[in-house]
C-alpha cells in the first residue's frame, strides 16, 4: 500500500529532521567510520596534531562525530569548543584525550578563525593531545593550516548523492511509519535535489528543509504521497520572494535563471560549476563590469542566502578581505527549480 | 514679529518618536531590517562591554539582511546612531541624544537640544515588559481552555478514524483543527495529560467545569498508559533476569526513541499519573463515569512502577535515565531525573496503596530510598557564591558552568528537595536552609526571558551502553522556575512554619511577568501551549503552564491572607 499524504505529513518532522533536536537513526558513512577507526586505532602518530573534517555546512559532520563519540573518547557531555570563541582557559579545561572543536567555517570572522586555530595549534604543541576539528572548506586554507603542527584530513567523508538521500529517507520511513518504504519522490525530482555534478556542495539541511516545506503544502488526505518536479516548481514559484535591492541584481537574477534553463536544465552538466569569468559573463549584460562590484552585490548576498553554492576554499584576498564564497559556483535548489518555471 | 512656540516632547510621545527616528529609512524593507538589527544590537552583551568589530556586527545582522550587499548593510547600521566607535570597535552609546539623528534637522529648537534617551529607555522600547494586568477570571479561563485541549486530544486519539494507537507527543496547529504529528505514542502525551487531568482536583480549578466530558478521555488515557508497561510488552528475547529487572518500568516510545529498555523518566511520569488516579479512583469514577480498568490493577501497576524506580536508584543515591544491572556500564545521575523521581516517590508515600495491596515493606523501602537520595544530594552540593547548589549531571566544577545553567540544574534538583522536605519531617531542619539558598539563587540570577529553553539532554539506553547521541526535551526555562518558586512559596505559607520564604516585590514582578507571557502564549481558541523550540502544541507544555497558573492562584490566597 502506498504511503499517503496524511502519513507523511504526520511524520514530516522526524522524516526530514536535519538537526540534533530530534534523534534520527544514522545511515551510511561506512567508509568514513572505517577510516576514523583506522586513524584512531593507534593515536601515537596523531598526538600533538589535528584531524580535520572539511565539508559544506549541513552535511552531517557533527552528527557523524556523535556516532563516533565512544571511539574517540568523547563520551559524556562532549560539547565541542567553537573555533571562533575558543580561548586558552577553554582549552586547558577541556576534558578527554581528544579536543573536539566545531564551526571552523564562514560563520566566523577571519580574524577569529585565525586566532582560534592558532590557539588550538599552540595548545596541541604543548599538550600533545589530539584535536578533531570540523568545518567547511575554509579549513583547507593553507593560512589556517600553517598554525596546526600536524594535520590530516578525513578523506572519505561521503558526499550527498542520490543513493545516500534515498537511503536516508527509506530508513526513516521504515523507522517512523513502521512499514516497508515506498518511494515518495519522483525520479526527476531526485535529479534536481541531488544533481550528480554537485554532490560536493549538496547539503542535507537544505534538501530536507525544502522537502519538509514541500510536504506542508500537501493536503492531509489519504492519496498516495508523490513529490514531483511540478509540485516542487509550483511551491518555489509561490514561495520564492527575495528582496532585491537594486535593478542590477534583478536583471542578473533573471538572466541567470534564463541561462540555467537554457544550458543546464534541471541542474544538469554542472560538474565544474561556474567560474568567476562565466559568472561575470552572465552578469555583464545586467550591468556588472567589475568583479569587486559583482561580488559585493551578487556573490556575497546570494551566497549568504544560500542561493549560490560555492566549492572554493574561503580565505583572504589580496586586499585582506575575507572571501567567503570563492568559485566555482553552483545554483541552489531554489534557483534550479525557479529556472524550470 | 516672530512667534515662538514652547516646544517640548510629552512623556507619552518619547517612545514613539524614538522608534520612528531609529527605524527611519527610504522604504519599508529597510525599516523592517533596521527594526530587526536594533533588536540584535541591543541583545549583544559584547556591545555593552568590550565592543565588537565591524565584521562581527555584520555577521550578526546579515542572516536577515536579505540580498543587500555588505556595504549597504553597514550604511543602514550606520544610520542607526546607537553605536559609537572606540579604537576600531563599536559599543552601544550610554545615552542617545536627539541631535545624533540627522533627521532632527539643523533648525532644532533649543528646547529640544537636550532631549536624550538612556539605554534603559531604549531597551524598554524594544523589549517591553509584558502587560501583567489580568484577573482571576482570566487565569481560570486559561486553565479551563488548557484542560479542554487535553481532553480534546484524548478524544481525537480515541476516534478510530484517526488511526492513532494512543496519544502522540506532538500536534500541529496550522489553522483549523489541530492534527497529530507522528503515529507513535509518547509517554509525555499520555502520562502528562492523564496526570494533569487527574491532579486538577488538588487545585483551585478542576476538570469538573470542562466543556468536554472527561470520563471517556480519562478511561482511554489510563488504558493507554498501562499499555506502555515494559512487562506485558517485553521483547521476545528477554530472559527471566531481564524481565525481572525491567518489571514495572514504562516504555517512553516516541519521547526517547531508540531506547531499548524502559527508562526512569518514562516511569516517574507514569507513576505520578497512576498515583493520582489510584488515590482518586472512586471520586473520578463517580463524577465522570466508570473506568474499564479496575482500581486493583492500577494499584498493582503503581507498585510495580515504584519497585522499578527503587531498583534503578543508582548506588550513590541519585537517578539517571536508566540503570544497567550490576552498574555495567555505569550511568550518570541527572538532576532532572533525580528531582522528578523524588517528587513521584514522595507523592506515593501519601497513598494508601501499600496497605491496600498489603505491601507495607515497600513503603519503608520508599522512605529509605528518599533518605539515600538526601545523602546523595547533600554530598553532591557545591558551593557557589556562598550558597549550596547543584550542577548539571551533579558535576563538581562550578567554573565550568554559566550561572543560568547552575540555576536550572539547582531548580530541577530543588523540585526533589522540596519533595524530601515535605516527605521527611525529621530532615526539615537540614533541608530548609538548602531551599533558602535556591530561593536566593533565583533572586540573584533569574532574569526572565520567556524564549529561553531549559533543555533536558538524555542518552537513551541501548543494549550494552547509552546511546552516543544526545536527545533532548525542551521546556521553558521561566516556566520551570515559576513552578518551583510558586510551589516553594505555597509550602512556606501553608506548612508548619519551618520554611520561612519571603518573596520580595522584584521576584513577584518576575513571576507575574512570566504569567503574563504564559497567558499570551496560549492559543486563544484551541487552548494549548507549545513546545518552545519547534512551537508545536504539546501536552507537557500545556500541563506545565496550567500548573503555574494553578500554583499562582493558591499563592494569591496566601497573599490575601
Amino acid at each position: 500500500m502506498p504511503t499517503t499524504n496524511q502519513e507523511i505529513k504526520r511524520v514530516a518532522r522526524q522524516l526530514f529532521a536535519s538537526s540534533r533536536a530530534y534523534v534520527t537513526p544514522f545511515y551510511n558513512r561506512v567508509a568514513s567510520k572505517q577510516e576514523m577507526k583506522s586513524l584512531f586505532a593507534d593515536r601515537s602518530p596523531l598526538l600533538g596534531g589535528a584531524v580535520l573534517i572539511s565539508a559544506p555546512m549541513g552535511t552531517g559532520k557533527t552528527f557523524f562525530i556523535d556516532q563516533m563519540a565512544a571511539l574517540l573518547g568523547l563520551e559524556g557531555r562532549a560539547k565541542p569548543l567553537l573555533v571562533g570563541e575558543v580561548d586558552e582557559r577553554d582549552l586547558q579545561q577541556a576534558k578527554g584525550e581528544v579536543l573536539f572543536v566545531d564551526e571552523g567555517d564562514i560563520k566566523t570572522t577571519w580574524a577569529d578563525l585565525d586566532r582560534g586555530i592558532a590557539l588550538i595549534g599552540q595548545h596541541l604543541r604543548n599538550s600533545q593531545r589530539v584535536s578533531l576539528i570540523l568545518g567547511d572548506y575554509t579549513l583547507r586554507n593553507p593560512n589556517l593550516l600553517r598554525h596546526l603542527p600536524k594535520h590530516r584530513f578525513l578523506q572519505t567523508f561521503e558526499p550527498l548523492d542520490r543513493p545516500f538521500l534515498q537511503g536516508v529517507l527509506q530508513q526513516r520511513i521504515r523507522e517512523y511509519l513502521k512499514r516497508r518504504p515506498e518511494e515518495i519522490i519522483e525520479p526527476a525530482l531526485y535529479d534536481i535535489l541531488v544533481p550528480d555534478g554537485a554532490a560536493h556542495v549538496n547539503s542535507f539541511r537544505a534538501i530536507l528543509t525544502f522537502l519538509e516545506s514541500l510536504v506542508r503544502t500537501l493536503p492531509g488526505d489519504r492519496q498516495p504521497c508523490w513529490l514531483t518536479v511540478e509540485l516542487a516548481k509550483r511551491y518555489v514559484q509561490d514561495s520564492f520572494d527575495p528582496t532585491l535591492t537594486t535593478d542590477r541584481q534583478e536583471n542578473f537574477l533573471n538572466r541567470f535563471l534564463d541561462y540555467l534553463a537554457e544550458h543546464h536544465p534541471r541542474g544538469a552538466d554542472l560538474e565544474q560549476g561556474f567560474d568567476q569569468a562565466e559568472m561575470l559573463l552572465i552578469g555583464g549584460p545586467a550591468g556588472y563590469g567589475d568583479w569587486a562590484e559583482f561580488r559585493e552585490e551578487i556573490i556575497d548576498p546570494f551566497g549568504l542566502q544560500g542561493l549560490l553554492l560555492s566549492r572554493g576554499i574561503p580565505g583572504l584576498d589580496a586586499d585582506g578581505r575575507f572571501v567567503r564564497w570563492p568559485g566555482p559556483y553552483y545554483p541552489s535548489l531554489m534557483l534550479t527549480l525557479m529556472a524550470e518555471g | 514679529m516672530l512667534g515662538l512656540t514652547n516646544t517640548s516632547i510629552p512623556e507619552a510621545w518619547r517612545g514613539h518618536l524614538l522608534f520612528a527616528l531609529l527605524t527611519d529609512a527610504e522604504n519599508i524593507n529597510d525599516r523592517l531590517f533596521k527594526r530587526q538589527a536594533i533588536e540584535k544590537l541591543l541583545r549583544a552583551p559584547e556591545l555593552r562591554d568590550q565592543g565588537l568589530s565591524r565584521d562581527d556586527i555584520l555577521l550578526r545582522v546579515e542572516e536577515f539582511g536579505g540580498l543587500r550587499p555588505r556595504n549597504r548593510l553597514w550604511e543602514l547600521l550606520a544610520s542607526i546612531p546607537l553605536l559609537e566607535e572606540r579604537e576600531g570597535r563599536y559599543c552601544l552609546r550610554a545615552t542617545l541624544p536627539l541631535t545624533a539623528f540627522p533627521a532632527a534637522g539643523r533648525r532644532l529648537p533649543k528646547s529640544l537640544g537636550a532631549v536624550a534617551w538612556t539605554l534603559a529607555e531604549i531597551d524598554g522600547l524594544f523589549f517591553p515588559v509584558v502587560d501583567t494586568l489580568w484577573t482571576v477570571r482570566n487565569l481560570g479561563e486559561a486553565i479551563y481552555k488548557g484542560y479542554g485541549w487535553l481532553l480534546w486530544t484524548a478524544d481525537h486519539a480515541r476516534d478510530p478514524a484517526n488511526q492513532l494507537e494512543a496519544m502522540p507527543a506532538f500536534w500541529q496547529c496550522q489553522g483549523g483543527e489541530d492534527a497529530p504529528l507522528g503515529f507513535v505514542r509518547a509517554i509525555t502525551g499520555i502520562g502528562d495529560a492523564l496526570g494533569a487531568l487527574a491532579d486538577s482536583h488538588y487545585f483551585p480549578h478542576s476538570i469538573e467545569r470542562a466543556k468536554n466530558a472527561p470520563g471517556p478521555a480519562l478511561d482511554s488515557l489510563l488504558r493507554w498508559l498501562l499499555a506502555c508497561r515494559a512487562e506485558p510488552d517485553a521483547p521476545p528475547g528477554w530472559d527471566e533476569a531481564a524481565r525481572n529487572w525491567h518489571r514495572g518500568g514504562f516504555w517512553p516510545f516516541d519521547d526517547q526513541p531508540e531506547a531499548v529498555y524502559p527508562t526512569v523518566d518514562a516511569t516517574w511520569d507514569a507513576v505520578l499519573a497512576l498515583g493520582s488516579v489510584h488515590d482518586q479512583y472512586d471520586r473520578l469514577a463517580t463524577s465522570y463515569g466508570p473506568f474499564h480498568c479496575p482500581r486493583s490493577a492500577v494499584g498493582e501497576a503503581l507498585l510495580d512502577g515504584i519497585e522499578f524506580l527503587l531498583r534503578t536508584q543508582l548506588p550513590a543515591g541519585g537517578w539517571g535515565i536508566y540503570r544497567y544491572p550490576g552498574d555495567q556500564p555505569p550511568v550518570p545521575a541527572h538532576e532532572f531525573t533525580t528531582g522528578q523521581t523524588l517528587l513521584a516517590l514522595r507523592l506515593v508515600l501519601l497513598s494508601e496503596v501499600f496497605e491496600e495491596r498489603e505491601r507495607p515493606e515497600l513503603r519503608a523501602a520508599v522512605e529509605a530510598a528518599l533518605r539515600r537520595a538526601w545523602a546523595f544530594l547533600r554530598e553532591r552540593a557545591v558551593n557557589f557564591q556562598g550558597r549550596q547548589v547543584w550542577l548539571p549531571f551533579f558535576g563538581d566544577r562550578v567554573e565550568d558552568y554559566a550561572s543560568r545553567d547552575i540555576l536550572r540544574a539547582s531548580v530541577w534538583t530543588g523540585a526533589g528537595l522540596l519533595a524530601l522536605y515535605r516527605g521527611l519531617p525529621d530532615l526539615r531542619g537540614a533541608i530548609a536552609p538548602r531551599l533558602a539558598d535556591l530561593l536566593d539563587l533565583a533572586n540573584i540570577h533569574w532574569e526572565p526571558d520567556y524564549r529561553r529553553i531549559a533543555e533536558f539532554e538524555f542518552r537513551v539506553p541501548l543494549d550494552e551502553r547509552l546511546h552516543d547521541n544526545f536527545g533532548k526535551w525542551s521546556n521553558r526555562y521561566d516556566v520551570t522556575l515559576a513552578i518551583f518558586l510558586l510551589d516553594l512559596f505555597n509550602e512556606g505559607r501553608s506548612g508548619d512554619g519551618g520554611l520561612p520564604v519571603e518573596f520580595g516585590p522584584g521576584l513577584w514582578r518576575r513571576l507575574e511577568r512570566t504569567i503574563g507571557e504564559i497567558l499570551r502564549e496560549q492559543h486563544p481558541e484551541h487552548g494549548h501551549w507549545n513546545e518552545p523550540v519547534a512551537g508545536m502544541p504539546l501536552a507537557a507544555a500545556t500541563a506545565m503552564a496550567m500548573q503555574v497558573l494553578q500554583h499562582y492562584l493558591i499563592a494569591a490566597r496566601h497573599l490575601i491572607g
